[in-house]
C-alpha cells in the first residue's frame, strides 16, 4: 500500500512540478547564455556600448539565479499545499478512508515530498554552479568559484574551517550534511504545523498552520541560540581548560545536525499520532 | 415464523401512494393517527409509547423482540435487531458525537444487520451525516462506540467498507480512468468492468477530467466507483442531493441493481419520497437522538401512510 501512496503523491506533485522544473532548466540555460554572451563582451574592448549591454546581462542573470532560487520556495509551497489539500480538505474524505495506515500516509507524503525538494535543491544548485561559470565563460575557473560552492561553504563554516585547518571541501560537505538535515526538518517541520493548525482551528486552518510553524520556528531558533552561546562561553571563558577551536567547531555542526535529526523524527512521530486521530468535520 | 405479520414488502416493491390507507389484516384495529412529536427516543427492543389521548397503536406480534436463533448462515430478513449469533455489520453503543460544546449525536444504540437497505432519515442537523462518518472513521466518538462488523474503525474495517460523501473527493486533475485505477489499487473488491460497463452506459469518457465534468455526472462517477466495490457496508452520505429528479431516479436504480443480498447499505437522505421504494428499514434522528429504527412496512401498515407523510407530520416545524 505505501508504494501505491507514493506512486500517487508523486503524480500528483509531478503535475506542476515536472513543468516547474523544466522551467528552471529553461532559466539556467538563459542564464548560462546571458553569461558567457556578456564574457564575450566585457572580453572585446572594441565593442561600442558595451557598458549598456554588460548590465542588461547582468541583469537577465542575477534575475535568473533569484528565479533559481524562488523555484525552491515554489516546490516547498507546492509540496506542502499537497499534503494539506490531500488530508485536510475535500480529498481526505477519500485519502482518510482509504485502508492504510496514518504512518503510511505519512511516511508517503514525507517521502514523496523530500524526493521533490532535493531533486530542486540539486537543480538548482547545479544551475547556479553552471551560470556562475558562465559569467567566467567557463574559461579558467573551478567550481570553487562559483556561487553554490561558496554557499554551502559558508553554512559548513567555511570561514572557521579554513582558519583551523579543515579543508575547502570538508566545509562543502558539511554545509550539504547540515543542509539536508536543515531541509528534512523544515519539510516536517512545515507538516506538522499544518496538522496542528487543521486540528486546533475550525476556520483559517491554513493560517493557523503558518502561525504555528513562526511560532515554533521562533522558540527553536530563540532556544538553539541561547543554548549555542551559552555552550561557546562555557567552553572559552577564562577559566575553562583550553578546547580546541576546530574540535569544538566541528562538535557544534554535528551536534546541530544530530539534534535536527531528532527533532525531524519528533515531528513525524507527532505527526502519525495527530493524524490517526484525525477528523473532518 | 415469528416475524411474518411484521414482514416488509419485497425489495423493490412500490409503496403505498400517499394519503390511502394500506390494506390491514382483519385481526387488527384501525390505524392510529400520526403522534405530533417523539418526547422520548424509542428504545431499541420496546414499542413506540403511545400518545396519550390517540388509541394505541395495534403491536406487531413478535416486533422489536429477540428472534430465536437460526441455524442458516443468513439472518431473518425482518429484524431491525440481528438475531443471535449473526454479527451486526454496523452497531453504536450509546454513541455520542459533539463538535466542542455542540452535541451532534446522543446515546445513539442501534444495530444493522447484514443484508438491509437502510434510510437513515431526519430533517437537517439531526446527525445523519455525523453517524456516517463516524462509521467510516472520518470522525471519533466523543462517547460511546461504533463497530464495524464487530471491529472499532480502521485500516481493516476501511477495507470492508465503501464510503460515498455529498461530496467529490477526488482531485480535478485527475481522470476518469486515473479515478479507476486508483480504486482498483486501494480496493481488492473493486470491480473493475463493472465499473466501466457502467459508466459506458453513462455515456461518460473515460478520458475526461474530473474538473470538467458537471455536478451531477462526478456524482455519478463516484457512486459507480463505490457501488463498484463489493463491499460489506455501503456508507451513502446524501447521494440524491443536489441532483435533478431524473438523476435522482438513476441513482436510486443503480444502487438497488448493483446491490448484493449479503450486503447491507446505510443511505442517509431527506428526500424520503425518493428511497422510499427502496428501503427495507429506517432510522430516524431527530436532533442527534435516535427516535424510531423500524422496517419501512411499519409505518404502512401502523399508519396507512408512507415513510415521506410519517415524517413531514412527525416533524412538522
Amino acid at each position: 500500500m505505501l508504494g501505491k501512496l507514493f506512486k500517487y503523491d508523486m503524480r500528483a506533485l509531478s503535475r506542476t512540478l515536472v513543468p516547474l522544473h523544466a522551467a528552471v532548466l529553461a532559466l539556467v540555460a538563459m542564464g548560462c547564455a546571458a553569461g558567457f554572451a556578456g564574457y564575450a563582451i566585457g572580453e572585446d574592448a572594441a565593442l561600442s556600448d558595451a557598458g549598456a549591454l554588460l548590465a542588461a546581462l547582468a541583469l537577465a542573470t542575477l534575475f535568473c539565479l533569484l528565479a533559481l532560487f524562488a523555484s525552491t520556495v515554489a516546490t516547498f509551497v507546492l509540496v506542502l499545499s499537497r499534503f494539506y489539500r490531500n488530508l485536510f480538505t475535500d480529498e481526505g474524505y477519500l485519502t482518510l478512508t482509504l485502508p492504510v495506515t496514518a504512518n503510511q500516509v505519512m511516511l508517503s507524503k514525507t517521502l514523496a515530498g523530500l524526493l521533490w525538494v532535493f531533486m530542486n535543491v540539486a537543480v538548482v544548485g547545479v544551475g547556479a554552479a553552471l551560470v556562475s561559470l558562465a559569467t567566467f565563460g567557463f574559461a579558467g575557473t573551478t567550481v570553487e568559484d562559483t556561487l553554490p560552492y561558496w554557499m554551502l561553504s559558508v553554512s559548513g563554516g567555511g570561514f572557521f574551517g579554513t582558519l583551523f585547518g579543515i579543508g575547502g571541501w570538508g566545509s562543502v560537505v558539511l554545509g550539504l550534511v547540515g543542509t539536508a538535515c536543515q531541509l528534512v526538518f523544515g519539510v516536517l517541520l512545515a507538516y506538522l504545523s499544518l496538522v496542528l493548525g487543521a486540528r486546533m482551528a475550525q476556520r483559517h486552518k491554513v493560517a493557523a498552520g503558518i502561525g504555528m510553524y513562526l511560532l515554533i520556528s521562533w522558540v527553536i531558533g530563540l532556544v538553539g541560540s541561547v543554548v549555542g552561546v551559552a555552550a561557546s562561553a562555557a567552553a572559552f571563558s577564562a577559566g575553562s581548560p583550553s578546547i580546541d577551536y576546530e574540535a569544538f567547531s566541528l562538535f557544534l555542526r554535528v551536534a546541530g545536525c544530530a539534534l535536527t535529526a531528532g527533532m525531524s523524527v519528533a515531528c513525524y512521530a507527532l505527526c502519525v499520532n495527530l493524524l490517526k486521530k484525525a477528523e473532518l468535520a | 415464523m415469528v416475524y411474518e405479520q411484521g414482514y416488509p414488502p419485497p425489495l423493490g416493491a412500490p409503496a403505498a401512494p400517499s394519503g390511502a390507507p394500506a390494506p390491514a389484516p382483519s385481526s387488527a384495529p384501525p390505524a392510529a393517527p400520526v403522534p405530533a412529536a417523539f418526547a422520548q427516543p424509542a428504545a431499541l427492543g420496546a414499542p413506540v409509547a403511545p400518545t396519550p389521548g390517540m388509541p394505541p397503536a395495534a403491536p406487531v406480534p413478535g416486533f422489536f423482540q429477540p428472534a430465536p436463533a437460526y441455524a442458516g448462515t443468513m439472518p431473518p430478513p425482518a429484524a431491525p435487531y440481528p438475531a443471535p449469533g449473526f454479527l451486526p455489520v454496523l452497531e453504536c453503543r450509546a454513541l455520542s458525537k459533539s463538535y466542542g460544546g455542540a452535541p451532534a449525536l446522543n446515546q445513539v444504540t442501534l444495530a444493522v444487520p447484514r443484508g438491509r437497505v437502510v434510510g437513515l432519515l431526519g430533517p437537517n442537523g439531526s446527525g445523519k451525516t455525523t453517524l456516517i462518518k463516524l462509521a467510516a472513521g472520518l470522525l471519533r466518538p466523543t462517547a460511546g462506540e461504533v463497530l464495524v462488523e464487530g471491529a472499532c474503525p480502521g485500516p481493516a474495517t476501511k477495507a470492508r467498507v465503501s464510503y460515498l460523501p455529498e461530496r467529490t473527493y477526488f482531485s480535478q486533475g485527475m481522470k476518469v480512468t486515473d479515478c479507476l485505477a486508483y480504486f482498483e489499487d486501494f480496493y481488492a473488491d473493486f470491480d473493475r468492468a463493472l465499473a466501466c460497463d457502467m459508466l459506458s452506459r453513462l455515456a461518460v469518457p473515460l478520458t475526461a477530467h474530473m474538473g470538467a465534468l458537471s455536478k451531477g455526472t462526478k456524482e455519478k462517477v463516484q457512486l459507480v466507483l463505490v457501488m463498484a466495490r463489493r463491499a460489506a457496508l455501503y456508507l451513502l452520505d446524501e447521494p440524491i442531493g443536489g441532483v435533478d429528479p431524473a438523476t435522482r431516479d438513476y441513482i436510486l436504480d443503480t444502487i438497488i441493481s448493483n446491490y448484493r443480498r449479503e450486503a447491507t447499505i446505510l443511505l442517509s437522505t431527506h428526500l424520503i419520497a425518493d428511497v422510499e421504494r427502496v428501503l427495507d428499514d429506517f432510522v430516524f434522528l431527530h436532533y442527534g437522538t435516535m427516535v424510531m429504527h423500524a422496517p419501512a412496512a411499519f409505518v404502512r401498515q401502523q399508519y396507512g401512510m408512507g415513510l415521506d407523510d410519517y415524517f413531514r407530520g412527525a416533524f412538522r416545524c
